[in-house]
């Protein structure tokens, strides 16, 4: 567990609210979330690859979410990866989601240039070395798209007393908009950085970000990373 | 191998098993609050009444959620009306479970209803297409449900984001699951409603 160093950091400019709502930004109760930056999902020979969609699409917002990463690092923020990949004997893998993927080509578990397609221990399934896991950060191995489905997510961060979450990843539309709507069903506040997140379709990444800003924010808020590095610079107390 | 007509990005379900036995229809946002931030759209609301009523006899369990959102916390400011909201779905006979968030199956009995009736095939449909019918959908593929969103009888908060609502499901082939419409999915479930004869001992008129 980070220890708290009790230094907390002003609020973030964000939409449709100042985030976080209850005030400063407290480190010991934050977490980075990085959903999904995997090879699979943003590498050449991946599973996002070998559907045949742009990748550039996917890997804008790992630049940003570098700068991110090492900031919330340098603050002490709580910092979790999470993987979407199934067992190579693929019994966590629903027969449907099976099914629609051989449809479009890219057969979950059939070999690829980077391995077994979404299988767990499969170069394709690692996270790419930009944003790599450090030693004791968790990396939490998920079987859907939402990252508190069958995993011990949930568990984790109660535990460590964690309330805010600040996600990352890809792709906004599925497994980050997944979580952050199962986060914010559980309470979590939760801000999504525009710039650190991608998907496999430019129109479906605005709607996904529009949707979160509906109803006074009915998922949480959006900001630009600039907001919140500009926020993590400046000590409050 | 039988499937509903015209649906996207693949004819569903994917395993060709159209049967009312392991089949519910799933209508989420039924509520009152969801109903006052969902703009009015009759024919929404004319396609959920008609998929209620037409599937029913036929043996699919029909299911209606509640979203109580009062623990979900956070500091989300104020949720403004349409100008013309829509109506509640009216719980009627049917069978009704209370969401603890936008996901139908969060803090409700909704997963262990399904399972125990056996149904593992979903026809989605509600009001707010983008709140709470997309993360019960979500959450529903994630199980291993079979789903089926039936568009036109979801109700958009945003109209502008309905086709985006769609797309998003119709990605990789079908990253949620299909989307269909609801005379397709009437006419393909009408054959299992039983034909009961009149009696022909009771006097006629």
């Amino acid at each position: 567990m980070t220890a708290s160093t009790g230094t907390t950091y002003p609020t973030v400019a964000a939409d449709p609210y100042q985030w976080p709502y209850d005030g400063a930004i407290d480190p010991a109760r934050t977490a980075l979330i990085l959903i999904d930056w995997q090879t699979d999902f943003c590498g050449p020979g991946g599973y996002v690859d070998a559907m045949g969609y742009d990748l550039n699409l996917t890997r804008a917002g790992l630049e940003p979410t570098q700068a991110v990463l090492a900031a919330a690092r340098r603050v002490g923020m709580t910092i979790i990866h999470t993987r979407e990949g199934h067992e190579p004997d693929l019994s966590d893998l629903p027969p449907n989601k099976l099914w629609r993927s051989k449809q479009i080509g890219a057969g979950i578990g059939d070999p690829g240039p980077c391995g077994r397609i979404l299988v767990r221990g499969e170069q394709g399934w690692d996270i790419v070395p930009e944003v790599y896991p450090l030693p004791g950060e968790r990396v939490i191995d998920k079987p859907g798209k939402g990252s508190f489905y069958a995993t011990d997510l949930e568990l984790v961060l109660r535990n460590k007393g964690i309330t805010h979450l600040i996600l990352t990843g890809i792709t906004t539309d599925v497994c980050v908009h997944t979580t952050m709507r199962e986060a914010n069903d559980r309470g979590f506040e939760c801000l999504l950085l525009e710039d650190c997140t991608g998907a496999t379709d430019h129109g479906n990444y605005l709607a996904a970000l529009k949707m979160v800003t509906m109803q006074g924010g009915v998922f949480g808020a959006v900001a630009h990373s600039s907001a919140l590095l500009s926020a993590l610079s400046t000590p409050e107390s | 191998m039988t499937v509903v007509a015209a649906t996207t990005p693949y004819a569903w379900p994917f395993d060709g098993r159209i049967d009312p036995t392991i089949t519910a229809l799933v209508i989420t946002g039924a509520d009152a609050a969801t109903a006052a931030v969902t703009p009015h759209d009759a024919s929404v609301e004319a396609n959920i009444a008609a998929l209620r009523a037409g599937l029913a006899p036929s043996g699919v369990l029909v299911v209606i959620v509640h979203h109580d959102l009062v623990d979900t916390g956070g500091g989300h400011g104020g949720r403004p009306s349409p100008d013309t909201p829509s109506t509640p779905v009216s719980a009627g006979d049917d069978l009704v479970v209370v969401a603890a968030g936008h996901d139908g199956f969060y803090g409700s009995r909704l997963d262990a209803a399904l399972r125990r009736a056996g149904r593992t095939h979903l026809l989605v449909a509600g009001l707010g297409f983008e709140t709470t019918v997309h993360s019960t959908l979500r959450r529903a593929n994630d199980r291993g449900y079979e789903c089926l969103v039936i568009a036109d009888a979801c109700a958009c908060g945003d109209p502008s984001l309905r086709a985006a609502s769609v797309s998003s499901i119709e990605m990789s082939g079908g990253i949620f699951g299909a989307v269909g419409r609801t005379s397709d999915v009437l006419v393909t479930y009408l054959p299992f409603i039983p034909f009961i004869p009149s009696d022909p001992t009771e006097e006629q008129p």
